[in-house]
């Protein structure tokens, strides 16, 4: 008999609330059986304004999901975002103990050891510490052990984040009388599920670009490097237009999604459109040129925060392509603005072959890969490779 | 107009070379270079401004905007600038055609130079010229937000152009004498560019001792590199070497904060009288090598010039940050190629640190929102959807409130 357990992935979203619900077959296969959305009102720049708003706006999403896919959610892998995430470097060295130089699992461990001891302030939290390599007496390696070497450094990104923010995530899901298993930043959750293993070799940046936030991490030799979150996200570019073009918010974003281009062709830098369509008082003419002026200004703008956050990578050429997801990738011409940008090339978003057509959407790309982080971490931890971290995080948390 | 035939020492080779001004600066450098009466060079002047051009005594001008600026400026709009050059994209085509070697000059920051110089350069690179580009960049006086314009103008330049040299109009000025006026100024960044520009025309153009051509040009800047160097150093008298490299040391284009320290690719060429030894010559390769950390991949041309007798004349170009496909240039085959992928590797260590202690706990300046210089009290309440959160700093500025507010974009309904 199969042994089967159901887990749900929920975005804490600026725009949306999503549960995707997963289910874990003999700790291998996974299975979306179902799917719940809502709209996060209370949620801005990927920070959780009212806790209370949030987590009614969560649990109403959770519901849907349980009820469209019949099946009793077990636990719940949480995936976070927002301002306060932040994330730093560190090398940890060690001398090669044995005497015939070749680097053993205890030389790798203590380097580990020595990255990770790092300490931060007491109301911040770690929340992944990601390795990203080692170096033997200088030189880069995935693998290091059993090759001969006098000293070994592992390099490790630390991300981490608020207590309180992270609390207050937790709090929502908690509150449900669910369960938190596992605590991911939004980052790291979509891109094992958008990039190929080719791709995840070579060096690809994969950008999120959500409605409050852009989420980023730059991966190599299969390892991220560098992850972040950026507090500009769809929204502004809404706000932008809303501006720019004095109309209301919910106006601008119509007229985003209906005619957002950042590139144009030159018959159309020439022409207009109107915002209503139906030539009613109130409806007026708007020159495309001035929508993709204000969309390129701002998309620029990002993008050089995002060069600027990686420039070590892009300065060494590092960075050989770059995946987009999250909502606001569907905008026209955005492929080809990023190639402009970074002179990078910047294909069509793949999915992993084991999605379902009808769920390759760019805007699912972060529960997806919730869902997907939760298969590996169940498969790790049923080896017994890995204990969750996340207990720790909530007894830092809670004081436990 | 092609080099056909050698004239007063100059080599024939069908090379065709053009110098474009952009804009009222690039237009004013181009006109003091015009003046240097360099042979088998053309020249073309390209502005929004009807009225600058009119007064331009340059033979190929090209009205840019007829329709979107009539014919008048771009207003310092840097977005009237590229949309002028796109509506006239044709006329630049044709001007920019069959070039094989492209200088584009401009400053930086207005509405012409900083909007159509990327789109000159990347007409006249489609058509399979080199381009190298070298632009001012406005003084500190002039405002943060032109500096920021003109930055990104830059970086725009700079993924068009096969090499880009920024001249920062404050760092030229330093070495102008304390009364120097602003005239002064500028005219020092006019004769910075009309010298690099006449100096490497020399280097392809005049026979020398050690030639140079074209190809070893085309072959440093093979793949477009992150960082150009670009020096010159001249001396004169009985130790006429020495103070030439001092001179060059000093340039103060080679000291810009962002210069890069290392070179990948150097090319060294010495204007000179008769009297020059091949033992300076080989001193001045080993000084120059030792200046960039560059031994193995250096090229020295030396031009004969009877001008030049008891003086010398030293100008470097180089890259830097050139992507592994470019280590083999100047047609020298793959012999070091190996080795510099192991030392790459090992130097991989040392930059790792350098990064952790740049990105560890990057402190995010808590007074620069306390930031004075841009008058924001206005602008940072237009922040709509936003207004009930904390603001979003970065690097002085609140990026909840309306990117095309802060950089001044006009955006016409």
């Amino acid at each position: 008999m199969n042994d089967s357990k159901t887990i749900a992935a929920l975005d804490v979203g600026t725009g949306k609330m999503q549960v995707f619900i997963g289910e874990i077959i003999d700790g291998k296969l996974l299975n979306i059986v179902g799917l719940g959305q809502n709209s996060a009102s209370d949620v801005k720049k990927g920070d959780i304004i009212d806790v209370r708003k949030a987590a009614a706006s969560a649990q109403a999403a959770l519901s849907n999901a349980e009820k469209t896919s019949g099946a009793r959610i077990d636990g719940v892998c949480l995936g976070i975002s927002g301002t306060h995430l932040r994330g730093f470097r560190n090398v940890g060295s060690a001398n090669v103990s044995g005497a015939d130089g070749v680097v053993g699992a205890d030389d790798i461990r203590r380097a580990c050891l020595d990255a990770q001891s790092k300490s931060i302030s007491d109301d911040k939290v770690f929340i992944h510490n990601i390795c990203c390599g080692y170096y033997l007496d200088g030189e880069y390696t995935t693998d290091p052990l059993g090759k001969k070497a006098s000293h070994i450094d592992a390099e490790f990104y630390m991300l981490y984040g608020d207590s309180e923010r992270i609390a207050d995530a937790i709090h929502i899901v908690e509150s449900f009388g669910l369960e938190v298993k596992y605590l991911v930043v939004n980052a790291l959750a979509c891109t094992r599920m958008v990039t190929t293993f080719k791709q995840r070799q070579e060096g690809v940046l994969v950008l999120d670009i959500g409605c409050g936030t852009t989420d980023y991490a730059f991966i190599k030799h299969d390892r991220t490097f560098q992850a972040g979150t950026i507090p500009v996200g769809g929204d502004h570019l809404t706000n932008d237009m809303s501006f720019g073009l004095r109309m209301s918010r919910k106006n601008a974003e119509k007229l985003k999604r209906r005619f957002g281009k950042l590139i144009l062709t030159q018959e159309e830098a020439e022409s207009s459109v109107w915002t209503e369509g139906d030539k009613q008082i109130g409806d007026r003419s708007i020159p495309l040129m001035s929508i993709t002026k204000i969309l390129r200004a701002r998309m620029g703008e990002l993008y050089g925060i995002v060069r600027g956050e990686l420039e070590d990578f892009f300065i060494d050429g590092d960075v050989k392509e770059i995946v987009i997801v999250g909502g606001t990738s569907r905008m026209q011409g955005i492929r080809a603005f990023t190639e402009e940008f970074f002179g990078v090339p910047c294909f069509e978003t793949k999915f992993s072959a084991r999605v379902k057509p009808t769920l390759c959407h760019p805007e699912y790309a972060a529960a997806l890969g919730l869902l997907d982080y939760s298969l590996a971490r169940a498969e790790s931890d049923a080896v017994g490779k890995k204990q969750s971290p996340l207990r720790s995080i909530i007894s830092k948390i809670f004081k436990i | 107009m092609e080099v056909s035939s050698a004239s007063n020492g100059q080599r024939s080779h069908g090379l065709k070379i053009k110098v474009v001004g952009i804009g009222g600066a690039g237009i004013n450098a181009l006109y003091k270079l015009c003046m240097e009466n360099i042979p088998a060079v053309e020249f073309c002047a390209m502005d929004c401004d009807a009225d600058i051009l009119s007064q331009c005594a340059i033979a190929e001008k090209i009205l840019l905007g007829k329709k979107s600026t009539r014919s008048m400026s771009a207003g310092g709009d840097s977005a009237a600038g590229e949309a002028s050059a796109m509506e006239d994209l044709d006329s630049i085509k044709n001007a920019v055609a069959a070039v094989d070697l492209l200088f584009i000059i401009a400053g930086l920051g207005g509405g012409t130079g900083g909007g159509a110089a990327p789109i000159v350069a990347r007409c006249a690179a489609e058509g399979g010229a080199k381009v190298i580009s070298f632009c001012t960049m406005p003084f500190e006086v002039e405002g943060a937000q032109k500096k920021a314009e003109a930055l990104e103008a830059l970086r725009r330049l700079e993924l068009e152009s096969d090499a880009t040299i920024p001249l920062p109009n404050d760092i030229l000025l330093k070495n102008a004498p304390a009364d120097a006026g602003l005239l002064d100024a500028f005219l020092k960044a006019d004769t910075c560019m009309s010298m690099a520009v006449k100096s490497v025309c020399k280097m392809l153009l005049c026979t020398g001792l050690i030639n140079i051509d074209f190809a070893v040009v085309k072959s440093l800047f093979a793949k477009k590199s992150r960082k150009t160097i670009f020096g010159i150093g001249c001396g004169s008298g009985a130790d006429c070497v020495n103070s030439a490299l001092a001179d060059l040391s000093n340039c103060p284009l080679l000291n810009l904060p962002k210069a890069p320290e290392k070179a990948d690719n150097v090319l060294i060429n010495v204007i000179c009288g008769a009297d020059m030894g091949m033992n300076k010559l080989q001193y001045i390769l080993e000084s120059v090598s030792n200046m960039f950390s560059a031994k193995e991949k250096v090229r020295i041309g030396a031009i004969i010039d009877e001008a030049y007798r008891g003086r010398v004349e030293i100008c470097v170009i180089g890259a830097s940050g050139v992507s592994d496909g470019t280590q083999a240039a100047f047609g020298g085959g793959t012999p070091v190629r190996n080795a510099e992928h192991f030392e790459e590797k090992s130097r991989h260590g040392e930059r790792i640190k350098a990064r952790i202690k740049k990105k560890i706990f990057k402190p995010k300046p808590e007074t620069e929102t306390e930031q004075s210089e841009f008058s924001f009290m206005e602008m940072s309440k237009q922040r709509g959807f936003f207004e009930d959160t904390e603001p979003n700093m970065y690097r002085g500025e609140d990026l909840d409130v309306p990117t095309f507010m802060r950089k001044n974009i006009k955006i016409p309904l």
